[in-house]
């Protein structure tokens, strides 16, 4: 223990070292300029776009006006309509008012119909101005309709939204617990109540005396002109703020790692009584206090309080990223390399994370995400323990498991040679492997892959659930069955050379019982859906025969040593494993 | 020159054999099958009721009170099913049990104001839905209103008031069209050369790190060799990237003009990074540091940029695209 403090106390030392003063100034500077732009410029202003329509107005001194307060449009002067400019995408639309009839002329491309929109909004703003002005004294006439949105929580009900909810035993149990709960929330709904003018006049100088005039406020009463929905994924967007730190900081802590093996300061420190393990211990706990504390600093300044839960969840999403951050650049062998696989992972990681959470509420994928306990968190509800491990485990799992990969792998003949990854990746297995007790440890391999075979079909989940319905379930068996056999096969692959047969058999056996104890942890989150059903089958026998012999046909290039076939020999069990699986759902 | 192709060429290969440029497509590739769905999702972030365009899912909505033309306005486009209730309890009994998406409570009359209470589900998707959807049949009602009201107002005043020229049926909303042609395609095209300079640092400050710089030096090819040939590499993929977001984003419906155009204009963007990359690299102390200040700058000169628009990238690849 004291020696990883000593590892994170140089570590910050020399992270600091990087940074001298002009540095420090010059991005502080940076920093000041970015916050000043952020603060005075919209990100929705309009006049991004300014010009971006060109239109023809004749006679027409109302929507004239109502185009240059706009400011959207080229007006283009004259007396006669001009058609060519028009049939040739040169105008956008032709305005031609008369007496009290206004003809529009357009085009057929997309532009002209955006731009016909656009022109009906300008007139609709302009005419609110000039409803403004004579609300005083006529304000039944100006603004005879009002609407008040009240929004109310519902009792959530995943099962109403979820694939099995056709059945009907389901909705039975689901309605009976809910009308108990009804009789007590109606006293607490608001009131519809009716509107009287003068109330009606007061919303409206509440409006013209602030800047909110095109801002609606929520839960409030207005014409409905002003009436604008609720923007979705608010709050799951609101989250992507805490992804920064995390993103950087792992790239803060890939880069040290790379550091000390470019400058060859690891086989130094190896030498020294210090092992692979602390090393890696210590710098690892400085990056992920500084995230953490950035964390809870950007919780404290955004959602103004410090919900510990929040930061929970956000734990095991920066032990993943540190994990991989820290394997990439164990066994990359360049910093472009190194980038890149961080680069990719972030991107598919960060697309495991946020895109159910977008469907929190509203489909049972987003239970599989970490960000969607944070959002419902910030949203104030309460999260129950099982829920929080379903959501969390693989992520620890796997974060343990890569990190202890890249603990054996942290040694010199892996961190300097120029093999390709899937070579090292079978090197380094393969040295796990032949520590002794052959059998044993194949087995733990099986068992080891599992969390990591659930991750990735939990991300095909999040990442296939748009597709429309058989479909995504064709990919969904296809690409989990693939991702099955393929890491069953590594630890048979690892020991090529000196296979015996009984080894395809004892890497799918530990596969499943890992299988089997995972199911048992984060049963009956999404069990019952099909997705669930696709991961996990009901028959306890003829799956363990499955796998077994899934695993062995695979295998069989590697038994018969000639490796060419290897490919179709993956392609073949993982058809078979997925034809079984089909059987199954079906 | 022929030193720095020679440096190019084994810039490539290493490239090549690291399979590192595979990933980089990969994940624009990622990135770009879900385009769809980000444009709809991103887009629906800035302007939620653009949902009243792009969505085909129902809702049901419980009422209470009775308003024959409001009701015609509201049933019309038939995405909106109207359940009527006996009473406000019922229709909150029935919302609860999930029999109808929101309620909409009718009071008032039509001499005064008429004030609707609209009941929606709290951070649920349907609740968008809803107001996206009712959004125009409620201002049409307004609009019905105010031109049955409209005695005793002055004449041009009056014009006004009932002034309207919506225009019935669907139609690409204005803020869809200015949301891909002003934001969506100049970032995507622009990305490219963002990577492309970051690219640089990683392959020079790669040969400072690891001190191959100086043995690089011993031979026949000078440091100005080293750097170009380098600089070479990062600038040809930028093109091969921009046309493949833009046949993409043509794949997706969206026509772009003088494609030439923005091909070149986004190599002249990324020779400009690519000349700042390599100016980091070389005075900065790490990779890291080198990195954390090229993203910054990147970040204020494209905010930069969206405050002076007339003489940014972003508006003339906007102008260009469309034509």
């Amino acid at each position: 223990m004291e020696k990883i403090f000593i590892i994170a106390k140089w570590e910050l030392r020399s992270s600091k070292l990087k940074f001298d003063k002009k540095n420090v100034i010059f991005l502080f500077l940076l920093c000041l300029s970015l916050c000043f732009a952020l603060k005075t410029i919209n990100l929705k202003d309009e006049s991004v776009v300014k010009g971006i329509y060109d239109i023809q107005a004749i006679d027409a001194p109302i929507i004239k006006e109502a185009l240059i307060l706009d400011g959207r449009f080229n007006i283009l002067e004259g007396k006669e309509p001009i058609f060519p400019l028009l049939q040739e995408g040169k105008l956008d639309l032709i305005v031609v008012s008369h007496k009290d009839l206004v003809v529009i002329y357009r085009s057929k491309s997309k532009k002209s119909e955006g731009a016909l929109d656009a022109l009906e909004q300008a007139v609709n703003r302009y005419k609110l101005g000039i409803l403004w002005k004579i609300s005083d004294n006529e304000i039944t006439k100006a603004f005879p309709l009002w609407v008040e949105t009240h929004y109310l929580r519902r009792v959530e009900n995943f099962q109403y939204y979820n694939l099995n909810s056709l059945s009907k035993k389901h909705e039975k149990n689901v309605e009976k617990s809910k009308s108990t709960s009804t009789s007590e929330a109606i006293d607490s709904i608001p009131k519809p109540m009716p509107l009287d003018e003068g109330e009606a006049r007061q919303v409206i100088r509440h409006f013209e005396s602030g800047e909110e005039k095109n801002i609606a406020p929520k839960d409030y009463i207005l014409p409905p002109t002003l009436l604008s929905p609720p923007i979705p994924f608010y709050f799951t967007i609101i989250t992507f703020i805490f992804a920064l730190p995390l993103y950087l900081f792992s790239q803060f802590y890939s880069q040290s790692v790379m550091d000390d093996k470019v400058n060859k300061k690891v086989e130094l420190l190896l030498a020294s009584p210090i092992n692979a393990k602390e090393l890696v211990l210590g710098k690892a706990a400085v990056y992920f206090t500084l995230t953490i504390i950035t964390e809870v600093i950007i919780s404290l300044a955004i959602l103004k309080t410090l919900d510990l839960l929040v930061i929970a969840a956000l734990i095991p999403i920066i032990l993943i990223f540190m994990a991989i951050s820290f394997v990439s650049s164990v066994i990359s062998r360049s910093f472009k390399e190194n980038s890149f696989i961080i680069v990719f992972f972030s991107v598919a990681l960060l697309a495991y994370f946020y895109f159910p959470a977008m469907f929190y509420n509203i489909h049972a994928v987003s239970k599989i995400s970490p960000i969607t306990l944070a959002v419902r968190r910030i949203v104030g509800e309460s999260i129950k323990i099982n829920e929080y491990v379903f959501a969390t485990l693989p992520l620890y799992l796997c974060s343990a498991l890569i990190f202890y990969f890249g603990m054996i792998a942290f040694k010199e003949e892996h961190l300097f040679n120029q093999r390709g990854l899937v070579e090292k990746t079978l090197n380094i297995l393969g040295e796990f492997l032949k520590k002794g007790r052959e059998e044993l440890r194949l087995f733990l391999v099986g068992l080891g892959v599992v969390p990591i075979a659930y991750l990735l079909e939990l991300m095909y989940l999040a990442l296939l659930f748009q597709i429309p319905l058989p479909y995504n379930i064709y990919a969904m068996l296809l690409l989990s069955a693939l991702t099955e056999e393929s890491l069953k096969l590594l630890g048979v692959m690892a020991l090529s050379k000196r296979i015996k047969l009984v080894y395809p058999a004892l890497s799918a056996l530990g596969f499943f019982i890992g299988e089997r104890v995972m199911k048992v942890i984060t049963l009956a989150q999404i069990t019952n859906s099909l997705f669930g059903l696709v991961m996990f089958k009901e028959y306890f026998l003829p799956s363990l025969a499955l796998h077994v012999l899934c695993t062995l046909l695979a295998s069989l290039p590697i038994l018969f040593k000639d490796k060419r076939f290897l490919p179709l020999s993956l392609i073949l069990a993982s058809a078979l494993h997925a034809t079984y699986n089909y059987a199954l759902v079906s | 020159m022929r030193n720095i192709l020679a440096v190019a060429k084994k810039e490539i290969k290493t490239i090549a054999r690291e399979k590192t440029f595979l990933l980089v497509l990969l994940v624009q590739l990622v990135i770009a099958s879900f385009s769809a769905f980000l444009i709809v999702g991103m887009f629906s972030y800035i302007n939620p009721e653009a949902m009243q365009t792009y969505s085909n899912s129902h809702v049901k909505l419980g009422i209470v009170g009775d308003d024959q033309r409001l009701l015609h306005y509201i049933s019309e486009d038939g995405r909106i099913y109207i359940i009527k209730t006996k009473n406000f309890k019922e229709a909150v009994d029935m919302f609860y049990r999930e029999e109808i998406d929101g309620i909409l409570v009718i009071s008032g009359n039509m001499d005064k104001i008429i004030k609707l209470d609209i009941y929606l589900p709290k951070g649920d998707i349907k609740a968008t839905l809803i107001i996206a959807y009712l959004k125009k049949p409620l201002e049409r009602y307004e609009q019905y209103l105010r031109k049955i009201k409209d005695y005793g107002l002055r004449e041009e005043i009056r014009k006004i008031v009932t002034y309207d020229i919506s225009i019935p049926g669907k139609k690409t909303p204005s803020s869809y069209f200015e949301f891909v042609y002003g934001i969506l395609i100049p970032l995507l095209v622009m990305s490219p050369a963002f990577i492309s300079g970051g690219m640089i640092i990683d392959l020079i400050t790669e040969e400072k790190e690891k001190k191959t710089l100086d043995i690089l030096l011993t031979s026949p090819i000078s440091l100005k060799d080293v750097i170009l040939g380098k600089a070479l590499v990062c600038w040809v993929i930028i093109p091969l990237q921009v046309a493949a977001w833009l046949f993409i984003l043509e794949m997706n419906g969206i026509t772009i003009n003088n494609k030439l155009f923005i091909i070149s204009l986004s190599m002249l963007v990324g020779a400009i990074l690519i000349f700042l990359g390599i100016i980091l690299a070389i005075y900065q102390k790490t990779r890291g540091v080198s990195h954390l200040t090229y993203s910054l700058i990147l970040l204020n000169l494209f905010l930069i940029s969206y405050k002076f628009q007339s003489f940014s990238f972003f508006t003339s690849i906007m102008r260009a695209a469309l034509g």
